[in-house]
């Protein structure tokens, strides 16, 4: 209980401060706590990266590692918690009404006016849906063990308190050692963290709560997608939701695909990329906020092997950004062709 | 060199457009993907679509058409490296989002437009579209277990219906649970046949194998530069036909030679813990002796239990 509480209580702020210290607003009407909570996956990725990098490099133990980490977690969390108190303390004292300081203003636009009775049916059977999901991931049915060794290789950091010193398959040293690109990875380092933080077992942790915790992201970053696409259009929002959930039960035929990755291996950095940096960035894009973009491909090279390329989510914001200039380019050109003519 | 760089080239384009086969041969979500971009280029007017909509449309094209043109995928195909298979390719796509998107504007236009009125008519459409989702996906859940089959077919038992990968990984914590309580602290080095393997180090990360699953699943070997020695690998394939014993009718000439040097490389390897399947006949009878006999003549004293169905050797 403890460990959800804390992640989602860590990554909400991590994420809103970074919101809130970027656009320096404390009340923005448009970045609501959904917006939080991938901006704060990726912050958090960057801060278990910065604690394994200090283990693969400089030798640290993974509980000192461990220790760090939660260092940084502590103070960046106290840091935003205190950026955003005092900042509706300020707006208060200005407006001296809560309502009008902005606590209201965005993220409970649902608690406006009335809920038809198919909106009530489409959001009960997407809160439905969606726990069935966490259940089914929760008791690990159907897990994709080939060619992945994410739960042997936390054993391995746990048991050795080191970082990538002992072959996760074997339980042996290295002898020849292991790729670089390899080493720089921190998914193993957040989960063994978690698990020695709150004294949970590996399995738990990797197969259980991590991919509900994905899931759940995606389904936030999803909502932001409907919110960009159909506005304030409550139905339709709805249903673009319970479609994705619908994608998501049937769409798992091939290994590719977002939803095997989400419902079969959510532990794994390609869930993760799939189903929230990859649409983060779609929406980043779309909303101009480039250097959420740019965060998203940072914490993608932190988790998955992209080898010797950029990556998926550099792809996508580079590609975005060229079309996005290019039909800039090509409308100035036809109104200019239209104004000579 | 120059026809080396053609039979790359050539082999390139092969897997590109056998990309595109695989992306659409187990499910139809990518014909849904093709369905929703063309109702969305052609079914809606410009300034029926919200400005975001428009670039994801673009840029979804784009990309598509981009990964199935040979040429533009081959260059995708160098930007992601040969390291990842040609359909990872859909990384880039935003599949799910368009689907959804695509889904939602057609019912929704259709409803507004048609059935507003009748409610029967948009209960049917509403039962088409789930249809379609559904024939165009996958209904099975948990259908990606490994080598669970193969657990109880090494042991020679028929356990009488499909056997889940829960199942086999509580057989294996059961069997550990056994060793380790006999080990009674000593670290386990151990070796077993593969479906047991497999479970091990995902259950108990003390005990040390004598070889992984990088054994036989070729893609594990991209994490890291170690390699089997040759003897190792005569170990493994050794154990690999004495586990498939049962569905043969004898042992080859060969495995009994090979028994006595592979026990004595696991040995020398570190090995203290060998498990191997209880088979009946006397072929299966005379292995269980050799490795018996090679155990002790290595110089070590040798414990023999029956446990789950298998032979349990400890050399201390």
């Amino acid at each position: 209980m403890m460990m959800w509480i804390w992640i989602a209580g860590a990554v909400f702020l991590l994420g809103k401060g970074l919101l809130g210290a970027v656009y320096r607003k404390r009340v923005s009407p448009d970045i609501g706590w959904t917006d939080a909570f991938p901006t704060g996956i990726c912050v958090e990725i960057g801060l278990i990266e910065t604690a394994h990098l200090a283990a693969v490099f400089f030798g640290c133990s993974l509980k000192r590692a461990v220790i760090l980490w939660a260092a940084l977690n502590l103070l960046l969390c106290t840091a935003s918690f205190l950026y955003l108190v005092t900042g509706r303390l300020i707006s208060y004292r200005k407006e001296r009404s809560w309502k009008r300081s902005g606590l209201w203003k965005h993220g409970w636009t649902w608690h406006t006016g009335e809920w038809s009775v198919s909106q009530r049916f489409l959001a009960v059977t997407l809160v439905l849906s969606v726990i069935l999901q966490a259940v089914l991931l929760w008791t690990r049915q159907g897990i994709r063990l080939e060619g992945d060794m994410t739960l042997e290789t936390v054993r391995s950091f746990l048991d050795a308190d080191a970082v990538y010193q002992i072959n996760p398959l074997t339980g042996r040293a290295y002898e020849a050692g292991i790729p670089l690109r390899i080493r720089i990875l921190s998914l193993p380092t957040l989960y063994a963290s978690l698990c020695l933080l709150f004294h949970m077992e590996p399995v738990t942790v990797v197969w259980g709560c991590v991919p509900i915790v994905v899931l759940l992201v995606s389904y936030c970053v999803y909502y932001l997608l409907g919110k960009l696409l159909f506005g304030d259009n409550r139905t339709r929002l709805l249903f673009f939701l319970l479609a994705v959930n619908m994608i998501f039960w049937l769409g798992d035929y091939m290994e590719e695909m977002d939803a095997f990755q989400l419902m079969h291996a959510g532990f794994r950095g390609t869930a993760i990329r799939a189903g929230i940096l990859i649409p983060y960035t779609f929406y980043a894009c779309l909303r101009g906020r480039f250097w959420q973009a740019a965060l998203c491909a940072l914490a993608e090279a932190c988790i998955v092997w992209t080898f010797y390329g950029m990556g998926a989510c550099l792809f996508v914001t580079v590609l975005m950004v060229s079309l996005q200039a290019a039909g800039r380019i090509w409308k100035r050109r036809r109104e200019k062709r239209c104004g000579n003519s | 060199m120059e026809k080396t760089e053609g039979k790359k080239m050539r082999e390139l384009l092969k897997e590109v457009s056998r990309g595109w086969k695989e992306m659409t041969g187990s499910g139809k979500y990518m014909v849904l993907l093709l369905a929703a971009l063309f109702y969305l280029w052609y079914g809606k007017r410009k300034e029926e679509k919200c400005l975001p909509a428009q670039k994801l449309l673009i840029y979804t094209t784009f990309v598509l058409i981009a990964a199935v043109v040979p040429l533009s995928g081959i260059l995708l195909r160098f930007y992601q490296t040969r390291f990842y298979d040609y359909v990872w390719v859909l990384a880039y796509l935003p599949v799910t989002l368009m689907i959804a998107y695509g889904l939602v504007v057609f019912f929704m236009d259709c409803y507004e437009k048609e059935f507003a009125k009748d409610k029967r008519k948009t209960a049917f459409l509403a039962l088409l579209v789930g249809a379609v989702f559904v024939l165009c996906g996958n209904l099975h859940v948990g259908d990606y277990d490994i080598k669970t089959q193969d657990l109880y077919a090494a042991m020679g038992v028929d356990p009488g219906k499909p056997l889940s990968d829960e199942d086999a990984r509580k057989e294996v914590a059961a069997l550990l649970g056994r060793i380790k309580e006999k080990a009674r602290g000593v670290p386990v080095c151990l070796w077993a046949p593969d479906e047991i393997l497999t479970y091990v180090r995902l259950q108990d990360g003390e005990t040390t194998l004598l070889y992984g699953r990088n054994m036989w699943e070729e893609a594990l070997n991209a994490y890291a530069y170690d390699e089997y020695s040759p003897e190792v690998k005569d170990v493994w394939r050794w154990m690999k036909d004495y586990a498939a014993y049962f569905q043969k009718t004898s042992l080859d000439a060969g495995f009994m030679q090979n028994t006595s040097a592979c026990v004595e490389t696991a040995l020398a390897n570190g090995v203290n813990c060998l498990i191997l399947p209880e088979f009946e006949g006397e072929e299966a009878g005379r292995v269980i002796q050799t490795v018996e006999e090679s155990v002790k003549n290595a110089g070590f004293s040798v414990i023999k239990e029956r446990s789950f169905g298998y032979s349990i050797f400890w050399a201390q």
